[in-house]
């Protein structure tokens, strides 16, 4: 567990000194400014453009740490055989997978954290500058249910990323299958529903669809920002079942990143 | 040297920047919608993804550019208008800002009645704290679609929705009673004046359904002149004068109620 601790602290400190969270959180200062614009083309429900702008800042933020920190802080351990000065020490494979999950599952959240802060003082400023306009059952308590959900399905795609790093032969490869995964994990359900509607497809497309569905992960569940914008009515057990399944998939997600790490050959 | 290159760059750029300002001043403004919302909407929302309010913005934008626009619409961009509205609303069904713009543009330039309906349909849904959606919807079948039974249905069913103003129920009863449910009028007016605190409303819908009590009665008196006479009164005091009332109903506004002895439709 120590040693878990220790690479978990050393990710976060080269996650910290990497420019690209500097880049990430200017991003965010941005679109919060570009919030105010954009919101100012409406006249009815800012107070949602500027919930729909700035929880969308969040997500793309997050996704973007993932993506342009995240990865290639692993990958270079890989690329460049760094990871022989940290598996020479006595320290597990399985250490080092979990290690860097927590690392840079905190990174996430530090960023995470600090764009809603961001955002939740845009979207306050705007709701405050037009109260006549701010959708009537909007809750604080509910947007910050929706970064709860956006963080969790964050973590599910970092735990990917881990996982395409270990194996795939290249980084770019690696990209390629978390931005695929990320692309079916939004509309797995979407096409699900489409295809149950409207009886258009076949047995073979509905059974390779609910396999699919076992495999990739229903990021659109953890999409609770029309939720937050309006401050829609849910339900508990909706948001039980939601982190049970984030939990679980990540958990099992990073099982098989240990597996498949333990049998790479480093060379 | 270097500073010479220097200035001749920036020279290069300001003449450039002031050629392609030049140019795109001249240059209409762009009244058709993004190729993303000419596909099918599942399709747009797939490449939505998680950023489906953010694009339902993005389309009720690029429509709101559209109807904005200096030069006079045209059916087609109209119609790619009521797409993008379509898109938005599939897109986030809950946008307030989508319907109040439709709803103040489509029925008003196109005849498509039933496309702007099916797209009020949509918000009503949704919106179910909202008695706006419904409001327009019972306001374009009486006005634009001359159908009072739609419109008195939609009216009568938005005014059920929390915070909706009485005259809703009221306006929806009046409807409904000049297709001839006269009873239904009353029981749904009844119904809402059951649920009703605020005393001053319940005086108003009593007062309300006493008129329409008033016109059961004249209904009535005038069906049965013409069942006994063969044709409809002239007049609504032949109903005492040839003995089927013994008194006309009061109206409680105090005014005489109107009587078309053409059709024998009653009105206040």
């Amino acid at each position: 567990m120590k040693h878990i601790w220790i690479l978990t602290g050393i990710t976060i400190k080269e996650g910290i000194r990497n420019r690209v969270l500097l880049g990430i959180i200017f991003f965010a200062l941005v679109m919060c400014c570009v919030n105010a614009v954009v919101t100012g083309s409406f006249t009815r429900d800012l107070g949602k453009v500027a919930v729909d702008v700035g929880l969308s800042t969040v997500s793309i933020s997050g996704l973007a740490i993932i993506f342009f920190l995240g990865m290639p802080l692993l990958a270079k351990d890989l690329d460049k055989l760094t990871v022989y000065l940290i598996l020479s020490r006595p320290i597990a494979r399985r250490d080092y997978i979990i290690g860097k999950f927590f690392g840079l599952s905190i990174l996430v959240l530090i960023s995470v954290i600090i764009l809603s802060i961001i955002t939740a003082i845009s979207v306050k400023i705007i709701m405050g500058l037009t109260p006549d306009y701010i959708p009537e059952l909007f809750s604080w308590g509910i947007f910050g249910m929706a970064v709860f959900f956006s963080f969790l399905s964050l973590v599910i795609m970092t735990a990917l990323s881990i996982l395409y790093t270990c194996v795939a032969t290249s980084s770019y490869m690696a990209f390629i299958f978390t931005i695929g995964t990320y692309l079916i994990g939004q509309n797995i359900e979407l096409v699900r529903t489409l295809l149950k509607n409207t009886n258009q497809g076949n047995s073979f497309s509905i059974s390779l669809l609910n396999a699919a569905s076992w495999v990739f992960p229903n990021l659109s569940a953890f999409d609770k920002k029309t939720v937050a914008a309006y401050g829609l009515d849910f339900h508990l057990k909706d948001l039980g079942m939601t982190t049970a399944y984030g939990i679980s998939y990540t958990l099992l997600i990073l099982f098989i990143t240990v597996l498949v790490f333990n049998k790479r050959e480093l060379t | 040297m270097p500073l010479v290159v220097g200035v001749l760059i920036l020279l290069f750029y300001i003449v450039s920047n002031w050629g392609l300002q030049k140019s795109r001043h001249e240059l209409k403004i762009q009244s058709q919608a993004s190729p993303l919302f000419s596909l099918p909407v599942v399709m747009v929302k797939a490449i939505a993804g998680e950023f489906k309010g953010l694009l339902a913005d993005y389309a009720v934008m690029e429509a709101g550019s559209i109807i904005g626009k200096r030069e006079k619409v045209t059916s087609d961009e109209w119609k790619t208008t009521a797409r993008l509205f379509d898109q938005a609303l599939e897109l986030d069904p809950y946008f307030q800002q989508s319907y109040i713009l439709l709803q103040g543009t489509l029925p008003w330039h196109t005849k498509d009645y039933d496309v702007t309906i099916a797209l009020l349909e949509k918000s009503k849904d949704h919106r179910y704290w909202d008695w706006i959606p419904g409001f327009f919807i019972g306001f374009d079948y009486f006005y634009f679609v001359k159908d009072n039974m739609k419109a008195s249905e939609a009216l009568m069913e938005a005014s059920l929705v929390k915070d909706a103003p009485p005259a809703l129920a009221t306006f929806g009863a009046r409807l409904s009673q000049q297709i001839g449910k006269n009873e239904t009028a009353i029981s749904f007016l009844r119904s809402i004046l059951e649920k009703e605190k605020d005393q001053d409303k319940r005086n108003m819908l009593m007062k309300r359904i006493n008129v329409h009590l008033a016109l059961d009665i004249l209904e009535k008196g005038v069906t049965a002149y013409k069942e006994k006479f063969g044709k409809n009164p002239d007049k609504l005091d032949d109903l005492i004068s040839d003995g089927i009332l013994a008194k006309l109903p009061d109206n409680p506004y105090g005014y005489p109620f109107g009587y078309d002895p053409e059709s024998g439709n009653l009105k206040f």
